[in-house]
């Protein structure tokens, strides 16, 4: 026997309290020398014994009572009791794979016209649904990569829903069934009734259904069996009719955009891998790259089976702002679903970076900042017509000003011996609105004055001491205090988790570290300054632990403070190959832009940063549309993004101002006006967002489960399994299930009621007569 | 001096029961000179004192030349006037230790020693042989009647180490008693009288038949009357400890009443049958009350 609700079980423990009652009652009696005996002996075998029969069988009614009431509350179950059959209401849980390589076609079958595995999956569940009994209820797990519940327990609603869903094109990554099975005991745990069932319906892909499937720790099987009430599985093979068909799919494996910062009117390179998961060669396949649904290249690509082929593409942003790059293979094959995939680039205006020059020489390449404006406008300074990423203005110390700073994002400082006090209040409120600052610490540096900065008001412009400069090749030991005697000193970059230093490529990293540092200016952090606001800490180290770069933040903006400058008097960073893409890089670090935001991975949170109390409508992949409106900061939160795909969100403006039509996604970024062009956010959602991953078409591989193998992890979970609907109904229809015994306890908690009051209405008069006497 | 008599009677009790006079009721074996009737008319020997004139003494017995010189009337007695023989047999059997909640806090046993005194103090103080037999379930001591003043000494020093604690069998002792009563005389039985009534009542016939005027002061606690128990209650057996009995005292009430008055309407019947007197008197009652309102009663019999 098991219990529904078996924690009230053990309020059958009160029944101790009318025995304690009883007990202490009865061990209260008083001793009483009596000389009489002859009296009261006579009474003995006559009337104590049957009141003693009276007294205790009142006191069993008592305990009875609430043994019995605590039994009815736990609702006691008899599993191996037959219930009144099939009919019997049933708790059904459904978990419906929505995995990518359930979108695979099943046209072969006749009258199912473009129908997938998953449209077939749906219209079962639906079946299962509506051939529930009355009084059941169901639920449905969508089972991709973050299982969905949809938002019903009524069997004819969600069947309903499942119907509307057979449409649905969108995918949404792999089958995590672990998961979507937690959540069905999870929903059944909470069930009323004592016949619960799963069902599982899946293609079985084998990679999916292969290897360890474990909910934390324990085996499915296990994880059932552990439940109070064990819900009956069965799983429910779609792929089951299909036999050793050779399969042809191709697949986009990935899209690199390779670039860290595309910009308006720059080419981007772009690589495509496409991989063939099926059987057969496909020669000459077109395939398209697509800006925002605008075809800007088309190329003929072959792929021999079971093998890839690289795309390179080249393409240019005409618009500042979020594109969808869109590679799409224009072919039918068995899985349509993973024949395009999305990149988010966000590309920007030329980005304003105002360059002040601490040391300006006539002579080329001598100045603090040619260096600097060299990487970072080098068409602009070898006079190509091309444009690039940043356009810079390099100005003398004196030069700097609020206007100057007009439409600019980035301020560097280099080599700067001093700011005037209003120049310095310019700096701060420049970098306060959420710009940046770089201050590069050369040998002009008056360092008495930059120490000054930081108590120009509470959240002033600080790090912590600024330090003379001195040659790196005298460092302290700290172990022994002695002088090191080291030619040069080097970065340390291993370690570092600073993005600029990061994303760049091994190669450049091991460049990195071989650069030789003559002279630095040695950064020590202040622990007031550690924390918010300010939360100053070390990005970059030297090799000896000294900071190379000093993070902090002030306002919405980011402060960088570099010990050395960027000419080739403190190291020999500026020749080499690796300080253009590092000075961009860490230029739009400070300037907070980042291109590839937009790409996230299946069930992850998309966060939204647009106006405040913004509405904005939300375009999803499988094309409905939220409304939705950011908060106070300025940020929605948009979390478990679990459909495949391109997620677009733009101002309510610009729906109305087409007359309230639900726009496309095409119509959304091709019909934006200039100015609501930045109001526009896209995200597209990936297997892998943008990781590496070793084998990204995992779920196009097109070979599944044989039914041994699938009747084998049946029998192991004790589950029963089905090729389709009927037959299932059919193995279910022999299945027992446990009959609650709730009505019996209840009618004996009754009896036990009425006995016990009229027992103690039939001895109370002939106490109260013989007390009264 | 030890003066025994004094734990027992109270200055109050000594005053009521010396104003007291005892009657027999029959004819009492003894000089016919005395103040009791006897069929031993004249046999005065020796002349032993003179007393005070009571109403409702014979006018021949007083001493009219003493009234001739003193002007009040005296009455002459002789040695062997005591014309009435008595013996108080005293119970102290087990279940004659009770001790109620109202009671004083006196026990049946203490209560009867006291009833006992009383009516040894009385006897003597009228010149009549006064004996005390003890017993429980045979007869423990017996002093044998006498009249002499300091006999009340002797009496008193029995009842004080008179112990209770065994078994009873009244009708055996009864019958054993009537051995040491066999000229005629008065049986005060002072006893709750627990046992078999028949047998007592047979033992009773047997001195009653042997000439002894019985009168039998059934000595009850208000407790054992009323059955005032409620809670759960274990009655262990006064004569035998290890006789017990826990009952639930509501749930009995009725049969122990039914049984008690069973029990004491065979008692009266078998009494009354011998023309014996049946007293119950309670452990709360005052001694002298008892005896002043018997010996009312003896008075209106007679």
């Amino acid at each position: 026997m098991t219990f529904l609700n078996g924690l009230l079980a053990f309020g059958a423990a009160a029944f101790a309290v009318p025995l304690l009652i009883h007990l202490l009652h009865r061990g209260r009696s008083t001793t009483v020398d009596w000389g009489a005996m002859h009296l009261l002996l006579a009474t003995k075998s006559s009337n104590s014994r049957r009141i003693q029969w009276q007294q205790i069988l009142l006191l069993l009614l008592r305990c009875m009572i609430p043994i019995l009431l605590a039994l009815a509350m736990s609702r006691p179950l008899i599993p191996t009791w037959q219930s009144t059959g099939g009919q019997s209401a049933v708790s059904l849980a459904l978990i419906v794979d929505d995995s990518t390589s359930m979108f695979s076609q099943v046209a072969e079958k006749q009258g199912q016209g473009n129908a997938t595995r998953f449209s077939q999956a749906c219209l079962a569940a639906s079946k299962i649904l509506r051939g529930l009994p009355n009084g059941s209820i169901g639920s449905v797990f969508l089972g991709g990569a973050t299982p969905e519940k949809l938002p019903s327990q009524n069997p004819d609603e969600l069947a309903n829903q499942l119907e509307r869903l057979a449409a649905r094109k969108v995918p949404s990554g792999e089958l995590n069934l672990p998961a979507s099975m937690q959540g069905a005991c999870k929903w059944l745990a909470d069930s009323p009734h004592s016949r619960r069932q799963i069902i599982v319906i899946s293609d079985m892909q084998s990679n999916e259904w292969k290897g360890e499937l474990r909910v934390s720790g324990m085996e499915i099987g296990e994880l059932l069996s552990k439940q109070t009430v064990a819900p009956e599985l069965a799983l429910l093979h779609l792929g089951a009719d299909r036999k050793n068909k050779t399969t042809d799919n191709l697949v986009v494996d990935s899209i690199r955009v390779n670039a860290s910062l595309t910009s308006m009117d720059k080419e981007t390179p772009i690589a495509t891998v496409i991989s063939n998961t099926g059987d057969t060669d496909c020669d000459s396949i077109s395939v398209v790259l697509l800006d925002n649904d605008f075809e800007i290249d088309r190329q003929l690509v072959s792929v021999p089976a079971h093998s890839k082929s690289t795309m390179l593409s080249r393409w240019t942003p005409k618009k500042a702002g979020d594109h969808v790059l869109k590679i799409q293979i224009l072919r039918d094959d068995d899985l349509m679903a993973d024949n395009s995939l999305s990149v988010v680039s966000h590309a920007f205006e030329p980005i304003g970076v105002v360059l002040v020059d601490g040391d300006r020489k006539a002579l080329a390449m001598q100045s603090e900042t040619d260096f600097m404006k060299l990487a970072l406008s080098p068409f602009a300074v070898s006079q190509r017509d091309r444009r690039d990423s940043f356009a810079t203005t390099v100005i003398g110390p004196d030069e700097l000003n609020e206007k100057i700073l007009e439409g600019c994002r980035v301020l560097c400082l280099c080599n700067v011996p001093n700011l005037t006090p209003p120049q310095l209040a310019t700096v701060h409120a420049f970098v306060k609105k959420g710009n940046g600052l770089l201050t590069f610490l050369g040998d002009r540096v008056v360092t008495e004055t930059y120490q000054a900065w930081q108590t120009v008001n509470s959240d002033g412009i600080r790090l912590g001491a600024i330090g003379k400069r001195e040659p790196a090749n005298v460092a302290a030991n700290p172990e022994d205090d002695s002088k090191v005697e080291k030619s040069s000193a080097h970065l340390n970059v291993r370690k570092t988790s600073f993005s600029p230093i990061r994303e760049l490529s091994k190669a450049s990293q091991g460049t990195l570290e071989k650069i030789e540092f003559k002279y630095r200016h040695l950064l020590e952090l202040e622990s007031k300054c550690q924390e918010p606001p300010f939360g100053a800490s070390v990005a970059v180290e030297f090799d000896d632990g000294r900071p190379w770069i000093v993070e902090s933040n002030l306002g919405e903006g980011r402060c960088l403070w570099i010990s050395t400058a960027m000419d080739d008097d403190d190291s020999n960073l500026p020749t080499k190959s690796v300080f253009l893409p590092l000075v961009q890089r860490l230029v739009a670090y400070a300037a907070q832009l980042q291109s590839t935001k937009g790409n996230m991975a299946v069930g992850t949170t998309w966060t939204i940063h647009s106006e405040r109390n913004t509405k904005l409508t939300l375009a999803k992949p499988d094309g409905t549309f939220d409304s939705i409106e950011t908060n106070d900061v300025g940020q929605f939160d948009l979390p478990s993004m679990r459909l495949l795909g391109n997620f677009i969100a733009r101002p309510v403006v610009a729906a109305e101002k087409q007359q309230n039509e639900v726009p496309t996604t095409d119509q959304v970024m091709k019909g934006a006006s200039e100015e609501l062009r930045t109001g526009i956010y896209a995200a597209s959602v990936s297997q892998f967002g943008l990781e590496p991953n070793n084998e990204p078409s995992l779920e196009s591989k097109l070979d599944y489960l044989e039914q041994q193998e699938v009747a084998k992890l049946a029998q192991s979970w004790d589950a029963s399994w089905a090729a389709n609907v009927d037959e299932l109904f059919a193995s279910s229809q022999r299945k027992w299930f446990g009959r609650e015994i709730w009505f019996w306890i209840w009618t004996a908690l009754l009896i036990c009621f009425l006995a016990e009051i009229a027992l103690e209405q039939w001895l109370s008069p002939r106490l109260r007569g013989r007390r009264a006497s | 001096m030890k003066v025994p008599f004094l734990k027992w009677l109270t200055p109050l009790d000594l005053n009521r029961v010396s104003n007291l006079q005892l009657f027999a009721k029959g004819i009492v074996e003894g000089v016919s000179g005395g103040i009791h009737r006897s069929h031993l008319i004249g046999a005065s020997i020796q002349f032993k004192e003179h007393r005070p004139y009571v109403a409702g003494d014979e006018t021949k017995n007083i001493d009219w030349k003493l009234f001739g010189k003193t002007d009040r009337l005296y009455i002459r007695q002789y040695e062997d006037e005591t014309n009435l023989r008595s013996v108080i047999a005293l119970d102290q059997s087990g279940s004659m230790k009770y001790s109620g909640s109202r009671s004083n806090g006196l026990s049946k046993h203490q209560f009867a020693i006291r009833l006992a005194a009383s009516l040894a103090y009385l006897l003597i103080n009228q010149q009549d042989a006064v004996g005390l037999a003890t017993f429980d379930e045979q007869i423990r001591t017996f002093i044998p009647p006498r009249s002499r003043p300091n006999h009340l000494q002797v009496l008193f020093q029995a009842m004080e180490d008179s112990k209770p604690g065994q078994e009873t069998d009244l009708g055996n002792v009864l019958q054993s008693l009537s051995a040491h009563c066999r000229r005629r005389g008065l049986l005060f039985l002072i006893s709750d009288c627990f046992g078999d009534t028949e047998s007592i009542v047979k033992a009773l016939g047997i001195l009653r038949s042997n000439h002894q005027e019985i009168v039998v002061f059934q000595v009850w606690d208000d407790d054992e009357l009323d059955f005032p128990f409620q809670s759960r209650t274990m009655f262990r057996s006064l004569e035998n400890a290890s006789n017990q009995l826990l009952v639930d005292p509501i749930q009995l009430a009725k049969i122990y009443q039914d049984n008690l008055a069973r029990f004491q309407s065979e008692l009266l019947d078998g009494c009354s049958k011998q023309r014996i007197d049946l007293i119950p008197v309670r452990t709360s009652d005052s001694h002298s009350e008892i005896l002043s309102s018997y010996l009312a009663r003896r008075r209106e019999v007679r």
